[in-house]
């Protein structure tokens, strides 16, 4: 704490908490009355009700949040399989090819989602590679989207183990793929949790390049939440966030548990 | 090359992009010896071990194991036995698991391989700590687990780079003599032990190459190289020798300093009238108030526990500005204050003629190196 005289705390206290109310609480707590109310015309909600919620779990809703699950969990385990990839063969790449290659893949992250979509819908709307109007192109498009971050936060780590792990590993007689199986990669495993926590938490809120190429049948939960307040369904969508939202807390936390259980009692076979 | 070497390095030179690394550097170690790599920082000698490991591939040259050309051999083929500075202990693995590594890579069966686990870790001490994890051990315990897995697969070589770097210096004195006891238990390895510190080259090695910038510069044994160093960095670099401009009085090794005659080793017969240096180490130096000795000025005293190590600008002996020679003795009983006149005593016996010039660069260093020659040494 920079600020150490007990007096001048409380302003900084105050100011932090007036920002994080106005900016992060308050959305949130407008959301979940939101989600609960029968009614909202005055100033608090009028009547408590669950139907949004029910309705948001059910039908169309609960196949959108199937949908949303299985296309994080595809594009999440996708970009951290090719993300570690790249990393990996990048490391040992020449330096022009390596510097050149990173700023490819850095590049989702400087474009709009937006233009992502567009650009697949261009490029993958005629034979041979005709994917648009299924459900790979959303699959496509998230993965796209959020390789980057996967690739960022491996490669990170990689720079930071030593090559004297594979180097000895080498020494003892392991074979290439056994120093990447039984040394490389374990060492890279909370690396590549982070990355996959990281991955599925963005790919469950992306609705720009989604609503730009999905089929009728692979519709994610945030295309139905935009729909929904499109149409003035405002109760309904506040509902279906609130369980997008829990949805993905659920998913971050059996994932930092598998990976925490993981790192600290090892890998060892 | 002789039938019993284990390691033979034949003119390897290793270069990356414009800078080179290692030049032209031969060596050969028989089995069953070891040869410490000494020098500082950025003489070659970390490269020189990981050309020989297969971790870089030398630009020329070749590298020999039992005979048989390696240079093009994968590091997975050459059944070294490799430390590094850091350790590098699996993190992910138990002490066990890290020693067992080689023997796994090597398809070795379960129950032998766990028996050797055994073994090896009785070998270092460590026989109730199999179940642990790296990071649950001392700086000194990972060392001993990273030398029994090197020692597990049965290296006939085994690679030490920097293995003390990392400890603090009572564990340091301690595992150097734990080093020493395991290379007289293990006769039939070559060591190649590579080092900055010159008490580890001294007191583990039966030879020792001195390296600076990326070549060998002088190869002989430990003793050798401290009583009669070839050259001026030798001389500074190993035991911090001072060096003396002297005038070779006769062709046995007698030598003027100034106005005082010394009997030095000389490497060979010498010719009268020559200019040399004379390395002198501080212990041998004595310095009094007054009496027989170089006049000089006390200019710089540092309490070092079990001795002092004194500074004395001794003037004249044809350098500019004078020379500045370390002594460290026991007691400054009787000695007058820093920026007073003392008399320098130099050894009778015990100091060397250096033949051959070089920048030194340690504490020894004399000041303004002057062009010295072989023509000293007849």
């Amino acid at each position: 704490m920079l600020i150490w005289s007990r007096s001048a705390r409380w302003p900084i206290w105050a100011l932090f908490a007036a920002v994080f109310l106005v900016i992060v609480a308050a959305p949130l707590a407008v959301l979940v009355a939101a989600a609960l109310a029968t009614e909202w015309n005055d100033v608090l909600p009028g009547g408590f009700t669950v139907a949004h919620l029910g309705s948001a779990l059910t039908g169309e809703n609960q196949a959108s949040l199937l949908v949303s699950l299985q296309t994080a969990a595809v594009a999440g385990l996708a970009a951290v399989a090719v993300g570690t990839w790249a990393a990996l063969a990048l490391a040992a790449a020449p330096r022009w090819l390596r510097k050149g290659a990173d700023g490819l893949l850095h590049l989702p992250v400087a474009i709009p989602s937006v233009v992502v979509g567009l650009g697949l819908l261009v490029a993958y709307s005629r034979p041979p590679l005709l994917l648009n109007g299924t459900r790979w192109i959303v699959l496509i498009a998230h993965l796209v989207l959020v390789l980057s971050f996967s690739y960022a936060t491996v490669s990170s780590a990689l720079t930071r183990i030593d090559d004297s792990y594979a180097q000895v590993a080498a020494s003892l007689g392991a074979r290439p793929a056994l120093v990447l199986w039984r040394v490389r990669l374990p060492m890279l495993l909370p690396a590549m949790s982070a990355a996959a926590a990281l991955a599925v938490a963005l790919s469950m809120g992306e609705v720009g390049a989604t609503i730009m190429v999905y089929p009728p049948d692979w519709r994610t939960l945030p295309v139905t939440v935009f729909t929904l307040t499109d149409r003035g369904r405002t109760f309904d969508a506040a509902a279906a966030t609130l369980i997008l939202l829990g949805a993905t807390l659920v998913a971050l936390l059996i994932l930092g548990r598998v990976s925490r259980g993981r790192t600290t009692t090892g890998v060892s076979p | 090359m002789t039938e019993s070497s284990a390691v033979q390095f034949d003119r390897v030179s290793v270069r990356y992009g414009q800078v080179t690394a290692l030049r032209d550097f031969s060596l050969d170690v028989a089995t069953g010896e070891t040869v410490a790599l000494l020098g500082p920082s950025g003489s070659g000698k970390s490269t020189a071990l990981k050309a020989l490991a297969g971790f870089v591939r030398p630009t020329s040259g070749r590298v020999l194991l039992a005979g048989q050309d390696v240079t093009g051999v994968p590091p997975h083929k050459r059944g070294l036995g490799v430390v590094v500075q850091q350790y590098a202990l699996f993190p992910h693995l138990t002490v066990a698991d890290n020693i067992g590594f080689g023997l796994r890579a090597r398809r070795m069966r379960r129950a032998e391989s766990a028996r050797r686990v055994e073994e090896m870790l009785e070998l270092v001490g460590m026989e109730r700590y199999g179940r642990r994890y790296p990071r649950e051990l001392s700086g000194g315990q990972q060392q001993r687990v990273a030398i029994a897995r090197a020692l597990a697969i049965r290296p006939p070589v085994l690679l030490l780079d920097e293995p003390l770097s990392a400890l603090d210096a009572q564990l340091r004195a301690d595992m150097l003599d734990e080093l020493r006891q395991l290379r007289d238990e293990l006769p039939d390895i070559a060591i190649l032990y590579v080092t900055h510190d010159q008490t580890e080259a001294l007191t583990l090695a039966h030879r020792i190459a001195v390296m600076r910038e990326a070549e060998l510069l002088d190869l002989d044994t430990a003793q050798g190289l401290y009583r009669q160093p070839p050259s001026e960095f030798t001389a500074a670099f190993l035991g911090g020798a001072n060096l003396l401009p002297a005038t070779v009085r006769d062709a046995n090794g007698t030598v003027d300093v100034g106005a005082v005659t010394v009997n030095a080793m000389a490497p060979g017969p010498l010719v009268p009238g020559a200019h040399v240096r004379l390395a002198v180490r501080p212990h041998t130096i004595g310095v009094r108030r007054d009496g027989p000795g170089l006049a000089a000025v006390l200019t710089g005293l540092q309490w070092r526990g079990a001795n002092y190590r004194l500074t004395c600008l001794i003037a004249g002996l044809d350098e500019p500005g004078g020379v500045s020679v370390h002594a460290d003795v026991p007691s400054v009983d009787g000695l007058p204050r820093v920026g007073s006149p003392v008399r320098v005593r130099l050894p009778e016996h015990g100091a060397a003629v250096v033949a051959r010039a070089g920048a030194a660069s340690t504490a020894g260093d004399a000041g303004e190196s002057s062009p010295q020659n072989l023509a000293g040494v007849a």
